[in-house]
């Protein structure tokens, strides 16, 4: 059972981490890829506040998601000078530079050896230990998050943004100010992926870089391309399909020599066979070119 | 009286090539100016200088006396700058309801209210509100395009082709609307428009564009029915 828990926390987990980016790509139409680094720095931000500073869990969340968005606006400043292409490239270098630092400052982040040690967060001075009181933990997290971004979806700001994807320069000739509105949408973005970040440092207790790849980032775009983006369904049939996918591979009989490749042969094929037939994702709007 | 706009001395072009060359104009509060010439004299550049979409690298723009040079074109659509571009500037994902929302959200005053004057001035658009856009028909496209850049307080309204592409009965169901809403809010216009006979009794002042200079300014617009006349300013 303890499995399935793991399965439902791991969904939870990706969420908030599909519905942030949904809102830099799906609605604002900006294909970025650093989206891992901000949930790395979340992360880390935590393990270190809660490990180092000896920081209660709730304010050591807090103060990573102020950090995160902080940085958040760091590289929304210098990425949202380009478009297009080159935003995907720039915010592609900026996963690859926060990556590289998560691996060599050794001295702040204890490089490749990672954070062991996280404590586990709780309630009433009861601490969480199964997968199921994390599943639940992040459950309600998550309906928290949805709210707030599927009000931030629906308001002027999230309409605004999708005009901004349709016709930049006409909507700033309707007086919306692109890099003002882009900007708030990167740090916002930002902020919430630090949750899932913080998340994921608790429940693990042990965090190190490779969990915040380029290859994760490109994961959580897979996510909206194919779940979908630019509304509120294709992101969590995206979340589903990505994460449950391979479980259910696992019992297809695949022998085990080959089990993992064959998965990623199949996983690549079905994006590639998606983007063929239903380039808009399984449940999309918004089609990313 | 003050000019409500004024381009003084604009050179402007797009990098190596000078489209615009010592343009300018002054436009008095109320007029509507025609911009009329052959294809590629400048006339929808002058438009985008004037929106602020394009900066000059010479000249002045003042409105109301105030040098709005390096205001960048979505504060000077906060300050009464209605621009209708070439290209229909809706979204085609959103509503018809949320494409004129969306101009409205900078404005004071009740969306409802703005909106069914709006409505009343472009009937067309009533029953599509709550579909997309895009689903919209080329009249319609141009009708929610001019009523967006409507939604808000404008002052000076800039129309790059508002009839470019419809049927002649379309054109001047948009032109005539365009017209009725321009006197009720006292608007001043600057239009670029190739369909002539349509357009002639609505403005006051006509100029002549060729090879990104004014050449000649009319104040009888009924030279727009010459074309013996039109034909000399066209190709000299």
């Amino acid at each position: 059972m303890n499995y399935f828990w793991h399965l439902l926390f791991m969904i939870g987990l990706y969420v908030p981490l599909a519905y942030s980016l949904n809102l830099t790509l799906g609605f604002g139409g900006l294909a970025c890829f650093c989206h891992a680094a901000f949930y790395g720095i979340g992360a880390y931000a935590y393990a270190l506040l809660v490990t180092t500073a000896g920081m209660p869990p709730t304010a050591a969340l807090l103060v990573s998601i102020a950090i995160t968005g902080l940085l958040g606006a760091g590289i929304g400043l210098i990425s949202l000078r380009f478009r297009g292409d080159l935003f995907l490239f720039v915010t592609l270098g900026f996963q690859m530079i926060v990556f590289a630092i998560l691996y060599n400052w050794v001295e702040l982040t204890n490089g490749p050896y990672g954070i062991a040690g996280i404590p586990r967060p709780g309630i009433l001075g009861i601490a969480f230990r199964s997968p199921l009181q994390y599943a639940l933990a992040m459950l309600v997290i998550d309906v928290g998050i949805l709210a707030l971004l599927f009000a931030v979806y629906r308001s002027p700001f999230g309409t605004m943004l999708k005009a901004l994807r349709e016709d930049e320069m006409g909507a700033a000739s309707l007086g919306i100010n692109p890099l003002s509105l882009y900007l708030q949408a990167v740090v916002i973005a930002a902020a919430i992926a630090a949750i899932p970040g913080a998340c994921y440092a608790a429940y693990v207790t042990y965090i190190d870089p490779t969990s915040f790849t380029l290859q994760e980032s490109i994961f959580q775009v897979a996510i909206l391309l194919l779940g979908g983006a630019g509304n509120r369904k294709g992101p969590a049939v995206g979340v589903v399909v990505m994460l449950l996918l391979p479980e259910v591979l696992r019992f297809v009989g695949l022998p085990d020599a080959v089990a993992h490749n064959v998965r990623e042969i199949i996983y690549g094929l079905l994006l590639a066979g998606l983007m063929y037939f239903r380039p808009q994702g399984i449940a999309g709007e918004y089609r990313m070119t | 009286m003050e000019p409500i706009l004024s381009a003084q001395g604009i050179v402007a072009g797009y990098r190596e090539r000078k489209v615009l060359h010592k343009v300018s104009l002054d436009m008095l509060p109320g007029e509507s100016v025609l911009l009329i010439g052959p294809n590629g004299c400048g006339k929808t550049t002058l438009l985008k200088v004037l929106a602020g979409v394009l900066r000059p690298e010479q000249g002045r723009v003042l409105l109301k006396g105030t040098d709005i040079s390096r205001v960048f074109d979505d504060r000077r659509a906060l300050l009464g700058f209605g621009y209708l571009m070439q290209t229909q500037s809706i979204f085609p994902s959103l509503t018809v309801d949320e494409n004129l929302h969306l101009s409205f959200w900078h404005r004071n005053g009740n969306f409802k209210d703005q909106r069914e004057y709006i409505l009343s001035a472009f009937p067309m658009l009533k029953p599509m509100l709550a579909r997309r856009a895009g689903v919209l028909s080329g009249g319609e496209r141009q009708a929610l395009a001019i009523g967006m850049v409507l939604m808000r307080d404008v002052d000076v309204l800039l129309l790059d082709e508002p009839t470019a592409g419809l049927s002649p009965k379309a054109a001047a169901t948009i032109l005539q609307a365009v017209h009725d809403v321009k006197v009720k809010m006292a608007l001043s216009t600057v239009i670029v428009e190739h369909n002539l006979r349509l357009v002639h009794e609505w403005v006051s002042r006509v100029l002549v564009m060729n090879q990104g200079r004014i050449v000649a300014e009319e104040r009888d617009p009924s030279v727009l029915l010459d074309h013996e006349r039109l034909q000399e300013y066209y190709f000299g």
